[in-house]
This record gives structure tokens, C-alpha cells and sequence, in this order.
């Protein structure tokens, strides 16, 4: 714990360095949910939506903006290049696994992006906040429970592309065809109820990309059942699981491998 | 003029040399637009489940739209990119002096001088996805329309080159510029649905402030819809005005520059 407190402390200083970028970052994090929004209300204006439903689009985007921010990694490039460049013998000489310079890395970008977010959601609040209710107290505890384990879900997930690193040069195509499939499916374009008549159902559970963001916005406005949320949840513990012995086969796969580069 | 076609020309020749080691890069690059533009069905086609037409335009309209959208952007990407993300380390690395002793515009080196040879491709891609969609919707236009369309088209590529170039001249005042490609993402993100999707403050913010409304949508609304005479030129007067906007600004900031070294 100590540790992870220092390499935190290290990495929060390291990011005041990076303001000017993570200003950019947080702008697009408000700019593409507003984008989407505008698009679903033309969509709704279009087929004469109801009052509850414009107000769950409205809820959803919003909401999806702080999801988002919890929910974000952008260790996989980074992590690929250490592995690239070979930076990552020296860290695997200290006292510490390799993965928690990531995860500080991760909390510290969090903390500095909800900081920013506080701006986007005072302009989002002032945009919308006819159409937004006051969260209920029975939806922000199950809902934060499924938040947080979507962020570890999205964050093991980026880890394992990150470490694609030691068998291939070209991250940037796998980042990008992550990104084809994360739009198509985690429910970052559309609310994915709206989906199933055009892609199949089991593209939705044998992927965890909807479990990153799409579920835990819904468990945030309380439109999931009580039996869909064990269910949610019961799958969100099974793809930690999983992704975290993929984790751990895959880094000592990958570490042999970089071995017989050094070595 | 003459001598710098034969210079782009030979821009143009060397940066294919240069990737033609990388020959399988271009492959990729198609599949990966392939991708993309399989994403996008996908995601009009769900839209397209809940309504006839958005905002007044059908999917077949929209999908024309964004093969123009993919023209644009990646004729923009090919001719300009490569060399608007290096400004900011020209002026780091002081490498800016050696273009400034060249015998020529120095707003013609740092803009052209290195062509994004293997997204060429992706060029024609776009291309393809407007013809076949504009097919589906059996218009009967006069070619000359077509022409127009073309001119809003480099119109467009001209708006978004300025547009980063209005960022990239950043650089001489604050040096250390590092997030070119996300605010490119962020605003080809805006510039990718009909600029009529939008409501106000957002509307108005795509039109008048960043114009990517002018550049990304009027040419497809010109053609699927179109477009009374004055909006096109008021369309091709905020694309060269901003041309120059971004000309003088540039050579604003390099002035700040040359004071900054000697």
C-alpha cells in the first residue's frame, strides 16, 4: 500500500505536467457526448418521442460523460512502447509488479480528468437541466459498484492489448479495430436496447464491451431489474476473472519472449 | 508557380519512395477504412431503425454525406497532416531556421513537404461509398453540379487545413504543442453527422465558430439537397477567408519566432 501510495504521489506530480493535454481530453469528453445527444434528439424529434424517453437520452449522455471519465485507460499505447523501446527492464528489477505503475498512472489520470470534468458539468447541467432529475440514493450504490467494476474490467482489457507490445509492432491497428468494435457495442453511440434488432444478441455477452460502459449507465438511471442487475454484475465478476488469468498467462508468455531479446 | 509543381512534384515522388519499403502498409491501412466504413453502416443502421429520416435526411443521404465526410478527411490527412503535427517540433528543435533559409515560401515547405503516401487509398474508398450511395438515390443532376460539389470539396479540405494550421501557429507562443491528433478526433467527431442534427448553441457553434459545418456537410447537401447560390458563396468565401485568416496568423506567429532566436 505504501508503495502504490508513492508511484501515485509520483504520478499525480508527473501529470501537472500534461494539463495543457488533458484539457484536450476533457474536451472531447464533453464534445462527443453532446454531439451524440444532439444526434438522438434529432432522432427523437423525428419519430415524436415521448417525454420519458427524450429524458432517458438526455440522462444517458450525460451520465455518460462521468462514466467515461472513470471508466477511461490510455495505457495501452503507452504500454506497448515501453515494451517496444525495452524501458520496461527497469522497472521490472523494483520492489514492486510492473502493473501498479500502471494502475497509479490510471488513478492519478482519473483524479486530474474529474477535476476537469467539474467544467463539463457545469455547461452540461446548465445545457440540460430541465430534462435531469436528482440521482436516487437506491441506484448511486449498486450503480458505483458496477462503475468501478467496469473500470477494472476496460482497464485489465487495455492492459492485455498493451502487452500485444511484445509479439507485434503495430499497436496503433489494434487500438484501432478495439475502438470499431467499443463503438459498435459498449454502448458508446447509441443506448444498446436500440441495437438488438441489428446486431445479434450474443455479440453483446461474449464481448465485455458493454460492461465497461453501456450496463453501468443503465444501473445508474435505474433501468435495469433487480434480476438483471445480479445478472450484470454476477457476468462483470466472471469477465474480471477471466481477463485477469489472461493477465497473468499472456505477461509470462510475453516476458519470456522479451527475455530472449535482453538476455 | 511552375517551379513549385516541379517541387511538389518531387515532394510528392520522395515520400513514395520513402514508403514503398512499407509496401503492406497500405493493405493495412485499406482494411482498416474498410472497417470504419463497415462501423458507420452499422451505426446508421441502427439509427435508421427508429425513424425514416433524421433531421430531414435519409440514410442513403446521410451515407453519401459520409463518403464525402472520408474524402475530404483523408485527402486533408494525405496532403496536410504529416506536416502540421511536425511544426511543433520544428520550432522546439530550432529546425525551423534551415527551412527559413530555403529559397521559398516557408508556408509551402511546412505544409507540403512530406505526402501521406498509403492512406491514398482511402481516398478512393470514400469515393466509392458516395458513388454507390449516390446511385441508390437515382438523382438526375446536371454535371455541372458535380462541379460545384468538387469545389466545396477542396472548399472543405481548405477549411480544415486552416483550421489546424490556426492551431499548429499556436506553437509559437506556447512551444510545447502535444495534442494535435485529439483535437483533430474531436472535431472530425462534430464534422461527421449533418451539420442540420444539431441544435443551438452546438448549431451555431459548427457553423460560425469552427466551420466544419460548411466544410463537411454543404458539399452532400449541395448535391442530395440542394443549396440556394449565395449559401455556396457564402460556403467558398468562409473557406478562402479563413485561408487567409490562418495565412496571416501564421506568419504572425513566425515573425514572434524569428525575434525569439536571434
Amino acid at each position: 500500500m505504501k508503495k502504490l501510495r508513492a508511484l501515485l504521489l509520483m504520478e499525480f506530480q508527473h501529470f501537472s505536467e500534461y494539463r495543457g493535454d488533458i484539457f484536450v481530453y476533457t474536451m472531447g469528453a464533453i464534445v462527443i457526448p453532446v454531439v451524440l445527444l444532439n444526434v438522438w434528439l434529432a432522432i427523437a424529434d423525428a419519430k415524436g418521442s415521448n417525454a420519458s424517453e427524450i429524458q432517458y437520452l438526455v440522462q444517458y449522455f450525460v451520465v455518460q460523460v462521468f462514466v467515461n471519465v472513470i471508466v477511461s485507460t490510455w495505457q495501452a499505447t503507452f504500454l506497448a512502447n515501453a515494451i517496444q523501446r525495452g524501458e520496461i527492464s527497469a522497472h521490472l528489477l523494483k520492489p514492486y509488479p510492473y502493473i501498479m505503475v500502471h494502475i497509479a498512472n490510471n488513478i492519478s489520470e482519473k483524479v486530474w480528468k474529474i477535476l476537469f470534468s467539474l467544467v463539463a458539468l457545469v455547461i452540461l447541467v446548465a445545457m440540460y437541466h430541465s430534462y435531469l432529475t436528482i440521482p436516487l440514493w437506491q441506484t448511486i450504490l449498486p450503480g458505483s459498484l458496477v462503475v468501478l467494476l467496469g473500470a477494472v474490467i476496460k482497464f485489465m482489457w487495455s492492459q492485455i492489448l498493451g502487452m500485444s507490445g511484445f509479439w507485434t509492432s503495430n499497436i496503433y491497428a489494434i487500438r484501432e479495430y478495439n475502438q470499431m468494435l467499443y463503438n459498435l457495442i459498449s454502448g458508446v453511440l447509441f443506448p444498446i436496447k436500440y441495437a438488438t434488432q441489428v446486431i445479434p444478441a450474443f455479440v453483446f455477452v461474449v464481448l465485455p464491451y458493454q460492461y465497461m460502459l453501456g450496463f453501468p449507465i443503465n444501473v445508474l438511471l435505474g433501468k435495469v431489474s433487480q434480476t438483471e442487475l445480479f445478472q450484470g454484475v454476477g457476468i462483470q465478476l466472471i469477465w474480471v476473472i477471466v481477463l485477469y488469468i489472461v493477465y497473468r498467462i499472456v505477461w509470462q508468455k510475453g516476458l519470456q519472449r522479451y527475455g530472449g531479446y535482453g538476455g | 508557380m511552375k517551379r513549385y509543381l516541379t517541387l511538389y512534384y518531387h515532394f510528392f515522388l520522395f515520400s513514395l519512395l520513402s514508403r514503398m519499403e512499407y509496401r503492406f502498409d497500405f493493405v493495412m491501412s485499406a482494411i482498416r477504412s474498410l472497417g470504419w466504413v463497415f462501423v458507420t453502416i452499422v451505426t446508421y443502421t441502427v439509427l435508421f431503425t427508429q425513424t425514416q429520416t433524421i433531421a430531414g435526411w435519409t440514410k442513403e443521404e446521410i451515407l453519401v454525406m459520409f463518403g464525402i465526410f472520408m474524402i475530404i478527411d483523408e485527402s486533408w490527412n494525405a496532403i496536410f497532416s504529416d506536416n502540421l503535427v511536425r511544426l511543433s517540433d520544428y520550432v522546439r528543435l530550432g529546425e525551423l531556421d534551415t527551412i527559413l533559409l530555403l529559397p521559398l515560401s516557408t508556408q509551402f515547405f511546412v505544409s507540403l513537404r512530406h505526402v501521406l503516401i498509403f492512406t491514398l487509398p482511402n481516398i478512393l474508398i470514400g469515393l466509392g461509398v458516395t458513388l454507390y450511395y449516390l446511385s441508390q438515390l437515382s438523382l438526375s443532376l446536371p454535371w455541372w453540379h458535380y462541379l460545384i460539389a468538387i469545389a466545396l470539396v477542396i472548399n472543405g479540405i481548405m477549411i480544415m487545413y486552416s483550421l489546424m494550421l490556426l492551431f499548429v501557429s499556436l506553437t509559437f507562443w506556447v512551444v510545447q504543442l502535444r495534442a494535435f491528433w485529439d483535437l483533430y478526433e474531436i472535431l472530425t467527431y462534430g464534422a461527421k453527422y449533418p451539420v442540420g442534427f444539431y441544435r443551438n448553441p452546438v448549431h451555431f457553434f459548427f457553423l460560425f465558430i469552427v466551420p466544419l459545418g460548411v466544410a463537411f456537410t454543404f458539399p452532400a447537401e449541395f448535391l442530395v439537397k440542394g443549396l440556394s447560390w449565395h449559401i455556396v458563396g457564402i460556403a467558398l468565401l468562409v473557406g478562402s477567408g479563413l485561408f487567409v485568416l490562418s495565412h496571416k496568423v501564421f506568419y504572425y506567429g513566425l515573425k514572434r519566432y524569428n525575434s525569439a532566436s536571434s
